[in-house]
């Protein structure tokens, strides 16, 4: 047993936090307005971390599963407006699995094509064509990948291509989510995609959204105890008052059990069978998503007022959060699964 | 990363497993001192099976494997709802680190085959979460028979099994001219030296585990000191937290048996259990795998032999939070049938709320991730 992040892992994430530090979110007064980003996607295509997950028959990296957490993570921890986890993660994996074409999948890798995941209207599964969906992590995007009524795998346009004039006002200012058109352009991209193997996807999929919730705490830890041994009040750091040190201890302790639990689902998704694989991805989006809340609220209470104005950064970590949280389902959704899973009577 | 035994650690839980299920006593007796002989027992048959000190370097009677495989242990005994390994991983490796020769060859072999057992002298009354304000005295002097000796006199308390104990590590005030963290002694004490007395504690739940230990004018041979004098605090820091990792991973064990029993109940239809239920039941083992997989990782992160650091605070919290949401997960869904029969369950929830107060408590553990971990400074 070896729970730990190997040297190339450590490595990894050396590599990814330098690139997340680029590619961080900007004061909130500065936050893009433009569906263009052609740097920051550029700069993902480019190091490879776009695609890294697809094999390499593929067009991809041929990252293990836990590798490709651990990158979303750092992207998140630098809360980047850089729409990495659905176009260059969640969107690849999809179209990969569900067998789409190797021209398909080598677009989305080189960035010639801009491609994201729909979600259905309560963001709690894959789009199904003729339901209301969103197209999730869409800045930029063209297209997004859904499944028809025939579990066949569809590529949808998006009506804009500047995805402008269907962007949702949503809570998350880092990630745009755009309606799709019940009348938007679709073609069939694959046959019938095995239940498996959308089972492996949703696996991979919860564990990617525990990584960008871990790296959410991270930052939010990183700057709320930053806060605290900076204010002064009765001429005294605040962090000096044990009333403060032990919301940020209850911080930290929620972080590093989310983190734990991430590592497992994210190593879980290329090692254990799908059935257990999924369990143990809801078992970390289920933890994640319940502190990730607690977490981001500490850090409201621990930077005080100005946690309250838009120019701290501190409301755009609760807001990815709750994004986040409830995507692809929250604590209740997950805990009603494995409850349902764990006591199945057998027959 | 791997989280799978490789096949060494998966032969040796395999053996041990099997050798479980033959040796492992169903149950302990009730009444205490019935309970104590029959751990003694089980102790003594887990060291001839050579289960015992199995990271333990092998020139002091131990097997000198890596720490995985005192995990293993834990963990396939707490599965089985077997009684725990002998608790003197702290002790013993105070002796190995400190102790001269003399004292590993005489005191070593007894605790290894849990032929001589030990308890611990280091809370008291008015130091408990302060530990360096213990005020038990340990005097140099010249008895009566012109032997110099060390003169014991004040009172220890939470003594675990001292009342069945045949020596005490005691942690006592020897160094008056000395600043605090210089001030303090490791001594070896006969619990059978006049002046010693035991007084059992009767717990919330009703068990005899724990006692107060009164010293008057109890005196031991200067020779009884462990390293050199004023060395107190330093061991005792150091072996607070040894071996944390193994022992949580047995207590996480038992822990998730009691989910697992909870489950029994609800599959086979001896409990109900409603949505809410069944939702909350799912709860606490989300909470309980976190923590599972969570104390993996610090084990993980300790296999190259480094002891443990102030991280082991987030460990400690985290069990307190998990088995504290379990223990009321497990009320909520008995229902009043452990309020109208006092038994496992209540002795459970009462454990539970001993968790965030013994060991260091839970307020003491955040002070530790707040200014050790995060760095945030002190008043």
């Amino acid at each position: 047993m070896q729970a730990a992040l190997s040297a190339d892992q450590v490595l990894l994430v050396d590599t990814a936090a330098r690139l997340a530090e680029g590619l961080g979110c900007p004061p909130p007064q500065q936050l893009p307005t433009s569906a263009d980003d052609p740097d920051g996607w550029r700069l993902l295509t480019e190091t490879g971390f776009a695609c890294m997950h697809v094999a390499e028959s593929h067009g991809g990296g041929g990252a293990h599963s836990a590798d490709v957490a651990l990158v979303v993570e750092q992207l998140a921890s630098s809360l980047s407006c850089v729409p990495f986890l659905g176009q260059g993660v969640l969107a690849p994996e999809l179209a990969w699995r569900a067998g789409a074409a190797p021209e398909v999948l080598a677009a989305c890798a080189d960035g010639s094509r801009r491609v994201t995941v729909a979600f259905n209207a309560t963001l709690t599964s894959l789009a199904r064509l003729g339901e209301p969906s969103v197209a999730w992590d869409a800045r930029g995007a063209t297209h997004a990948f859904a499944l028809d009524g025939h579990d066949r795998l569809c590529i949808v346009a998006l009506r804009s291509t500047t995805g402008l004039e269907n962007r949702l006002r949503g809570a998350d200012v880092t990630r745009w989510l755009c309606a799709v058109e019940p009348d938007a352009t679709v073609e069939v991209l694959t046959g019938r995609v095995d239940a498996g193997v959308l089972t492996r996807v949703h696996a991979f999929s919860l564990a990617m959204l525990s990584g960008d919730l871990v790296g959410v705490m991270q930052s939010a830890v990183d700057a709320a105890v930053r806060h605290v041994k900076s204010r002064m009040q009765f001429g005294v750091a605040v962090g000096t008052f044990q009333a403060v040190q032990h919301l940020a201890a209850d911080a930290k302790v929620l972080l590093e059990g989310a983190r734990s639990s991430m590592w497992y689902a994210a190593w879980a998704v290329d090692e254990l069978e799908p059935i257990d694989a999924l369990l143990a991805a809801r078992q970390a989006k289920a933890y994640s998503s319940r502190v990730a809340r607690e977490v981001v609220e500490l850090q409201v209470q621990l930077f005080g007022g100005i946690a309250i104005t838009w120019e701290e950064r501190a409301h755009v970590r609760v807001r990815r959060a709750l994004l986040d949280r409830v995507t692809l389902g929250d604590e209740f959704v997950h805990e009603d699964a494995i409850a349902a899973q764990r006591l199945e009577v057998a027959v | 990363m791997e989280y799978r035994d490789d096949p060494a650690e998966a032969t040796f839980r395999r053996r041990l497993r099997a050798w479980i299920e033959q040796h492992a006593p169903r149950e302990l007796p009730h009444d205490a001192e019935a309970r104590v002989g029959a751990l003694n027992e089980w102790h003594q048959a887990l060291y001839r099976g050579g289960w015992v000190g199995l990271t333990f370097p092998v020139e002091y009677g131990g097997h000198g494997m890596s720490p995985v495989y005192e995990a293993i242990l834990n963990d396939e005994l707490g599965a089985a709802g077997a009684p725990p390994p002998p608790a003197i991983g702290h002790i013993t490796n105070a002796i190995r680190l400190f102790g001269s020769d003399a004292q590993k060859r005489e005191y070593l072999p007894g605790l290894l085959g849990s032929t001589v057992r030990w308890c611990q002298g280091f809370s008291e009354p008015d130091a408990g979460s302060d530990l360096a304000g213990i005020t038990t005295r340990a005097a140099l002097v010249e008895n009566a028979e012109q032997r110099t000796v060390y003169r014991i006199d004040g009172q220890k308390i939470w003594t675990s099994e001292a009342v069945w104990a045949q020596w005490c590590l005691l942690l006592a005030r020897t160094e008056s001219d000395q600043p605090a963290h210089r001030a303090l002694s490791m001594l070896l004490v006969p619990m059978a030296t006049p002046g010693v007395e035991c007084h059992e504690i009767i717990t919330a739940y009703g068990t005899r585990e724990f006692a107060e230990v009164f010293f008057d004018a109890a005196e031991v041979p200067a020779a009884n000191v462990l390293g050199a004098p004023g060395d107190g605090w330093t061991i005792a820091m150091q072996l607070l937290g040894y071996e944390r990792g193994p022992a949580d991973v047995g207590w996480i064990a038992r822990l998730i048996r009691m989910l697992t029993v909870l489950e029994d109940d609800v599959r086979s239809g001896r409990v109900t259990a409603g949505p809410s239920e069944r939702r909350a039941i799912a709860h606490a083992w989300v909470e309980l795998r976190t923590l599972q997989l969570h104390v993996q990782r610090t084990m993980s992160s300790r296999l190259d032999g480094s002891t443990p650091g102030p991280e082991g605070s987030i460990d400690k919290l985290l069990v307190t939070r998990a088995e504290q949401l379990l223990n009321h997960v497990n009320l909520q869904v008995r229902g009043v049938a452990p309020i109208l029969h006092d038994g496992a369950e209540i002795e459970a929830y009462f454990w539970s709320r001993a968790q965030s107060i013994f060991g260091g408590t839970q307020q003491i553990q955040r002070n530790i991730v707040a200014q050790r971990v995060l760095g945030l400074p002190r008043r």
